[in-house]
């Protein structure tokens, strides 16, 4: 039966994938370094020191170092490239670390004067803090292949003696195994109750690969970690889409209840509004009066009308105005529409008057007069003349 | 868990990275635009009924001065010269054979507008090919009958080949008070 396919999740995060190698392989050394110097100093100090005491150039080693911030001395350890074959090197690839095994305990917080010893199958490594900031002395004795007991105690002893005067010895029989820190910028290797903790920065250091190399994966690091906050950040808005659907579903149901609302109240207030609109009609036809031949007969009384000029329509309306009236007419001289508008807006009653042109024909035009008077000013009429 | 999925995106290839990138920005990028849509629907009905809502609030919010406007504006008329929709037509009737007119006149009923209390009729009048005074006259025999009789709208047409005979149409209206 397969295991659920997100078991992975439960599991929690991979531990880093460390290489580690002989401790055989390489010459160490303590290095001085300015009190004071920024990191960038510190490993510019550092390899020029590397360099001043190595048998061969920098470039022809794998080497690495370990200084904490402050310190006025780093460990550092080189060993010659070609001490490593191509498979050996092409495995490394892999690898998120690759140092040699003492170097993953100088991280551990150790009391001055403490002797540390690693056994591995082909040696044994003494580390001596002479303070507690880092191993003052890294030493190595080879073990013998059929070496019982006996024997490894005695390279034991002497291994110590040569190391110098300590207060306290620790002995790390199980392999040192890289494991999941707490947190993302920390690297922690444990061999059972015993812890050594790195930062990014300190373990980057510790790392015996190529240079050049080694910035190019930083460089892939940091452009993959930018991929994964894209990732990360897509994610986070699908979540919000998830949220937002679940807002529009909530939405659409609210809307939906006030929806019904509106349509149950929908025949209460059309009647409502019919209502005042009947009042307003009730309250025009008991108060005010349209008086449209009123109307006309200002437009025509006194001869203002000119002979040229003939109505074909007069209207009114209330929906319009009570006091507007419209008049289409005709006239054969074009002249005289301006002459007889001319005549009506100089009347007192009229409040406004405004002609549109509408099509002309030689000297023959139709148009449209909009003639509004001002309110009350039209009394409504016994008799009207002809 | 998100330290694990951290870690298993940045073993994965960079292709295979950038494919998911990819696959999750289109999907992201679609469902956006598709929720965008569809949540602007959502808010353009929503405020459409917020708006409808408070229309109709403020109606019902006014229903009392509303029917006491038309209780008051009702009470301007005697109830017995009220004319039902028969009188109406039998009154704009009349007026015209008192104006001479003699079967050149007809009319249409319109709607009516009911409330609780009063109905307010409606009726379009329409004289072919009378006389102008005659449509004074009865305009005036109309007019005699206010406010019981109104006129809405009124449209006065002469006839283009004899200019003495014009046309009138009318919408004459009247209130009916409901005993």
């Amino acid at each position: 039966m397969c295991a659920s396919p997100l078991s992975f999740l439960r599991a929690g995060p991979p531990p880093p994938k460390v290489a580690f190698l002989s401790d055989a392989l390489f010459f160490i050394r303590t290095v001085p370094v300015a009190a004071g110097a920024a990191p960038a100093e510190a490993a510019a100090q550092i390899e020029l020191a590397l360099e001043s005491v190595a048998p061969f150039p920098l470039a022809q080693l794998y080497y690495g170092w370990f200084w904490t911030p402050g310190a006025e001395q780093a460990l550092v350890y080189a060993a010659y490239r070609r001490r490593f074959t191509t498979e050996q090197t092409a495995a490394w690839a892999e690898a998120e670390l690759v140092l040699p095994a003492f170097a993953a305990v100088v991280g551990a917080s150790v009391a001055p004067a403490t002797t540390m010893v690693l056994t591995a199958p082909d040696g044994l490594t003494a580390l001596y803090w002479e303070k507690s900031s880092a191993p003052a002395r890294v030493l190595w004795r080879a073990l013998p292949a059929d070496s019982d007991l006996e024997q490894r105690a005695v390279i034991r002893d002497q291994l110590l003696r040569d190391t110098g005067e300590s207060q306290r010895v620790i002995d790390l029989v199980a392999p040192m195994v890289a494991e999941t820190a707490s947190s993302e910028g920390e690297v922690l290797f444990r061999a059972g109750e015993f812890e050594s903790h790195f930062n990014r920065t300190s373990a980057a250091a510790l790392d015996v690969r190529d240079k050049a190399e080694l910035a190019s994966r930083r460089t892939a690091h940091k452009r993959d970690l930018l991929l994964w906050r894209v990732v990360f950040g897509c994610v986070a808005a699908l979540l919000l889409l998830v949220v937002g659907e679940l807002a529009l579903i909530g939405g659409k149901k609210w809307n939906d209840t006030r929806l019904a609302k509106v349509r149950a109240q929908k025949p209460t207030v059309d009647k409502i509004m019919a209502a005042d609109l009947l009042a307003h009609r009730i309250e025009e036809l008991a108060t005010k009066r349209m008086l449209p031949f009123e109307m006309i007969s200002v437009l025509l009384e006194d001869d203002r009308l000119p002979p040229e000029i003939q109505f074909t329509r007069v209207m009114t309306t209330t929906q319009t105005s009570l006091y507007t009236i419209t008049v289409e007419a005709k006239s054969t001289n074009v002249g005289q529409i301006g002459v007889y508008e001319a005549k009506l807006r100089n009347l007192p009653m009229i409040q406004k008057v405004d002609p549109r042109i509408g099509q002309t024909v030689g000297n023959t035009a139709t148009f449209t007069l909009i003639v509004t008077f001002k309110p009350d000013t039209i009394k409504p009429a016994e008799s009207i003349a002809p | 868990m998100i330290r694990t999925l951290r870690a298993y995106f940045l073993s994965r290839l960079l292709r295979e990275k950038l494919l998911l990138i990819g696959l999750l920005a289109i999907g992201m990028l679609w469902w956006l635009s598709a929720f965008g849509s569809r949540a602007g629907q959502f808010w353009r009905t929503q405020r459409g009924t917020t708006a409808t809502m408070e229309e109709q609030q403020l109606w019902l919010k006014n229903q009392p001065a509303i029917e006491t406007r038309v209780q008051q504006s009702t009470s301007q008329f005697d109830a017995g010269k009220t004319l039902d929709r028969i009188k109406l037509v039998e009154a704009l009737n009349q007026a015209a054979f008192e104006a001479g007119l003699r079967d050149n006149y007809g009319s249409n009923s319109a709607k009516s507008d009911t409330s609780d209390q009063v109905t307010l009729h409606s009726v379009d009048f329409l004289i072919r090919q009378a006389d102008y005074s005659m449509l004074q006259r009865f305009y005036l025999n109309v007019q005699k009958r206010a406010p019981y009789i109104g006129i809405e709208s009124f449209a006065l047409q002469p006839n283009q080949a004899d200019p003495n005979k014009v046309t009138l149409s009318l919408r004459a209206s009247a209130v009916e008070t409901i005993r």
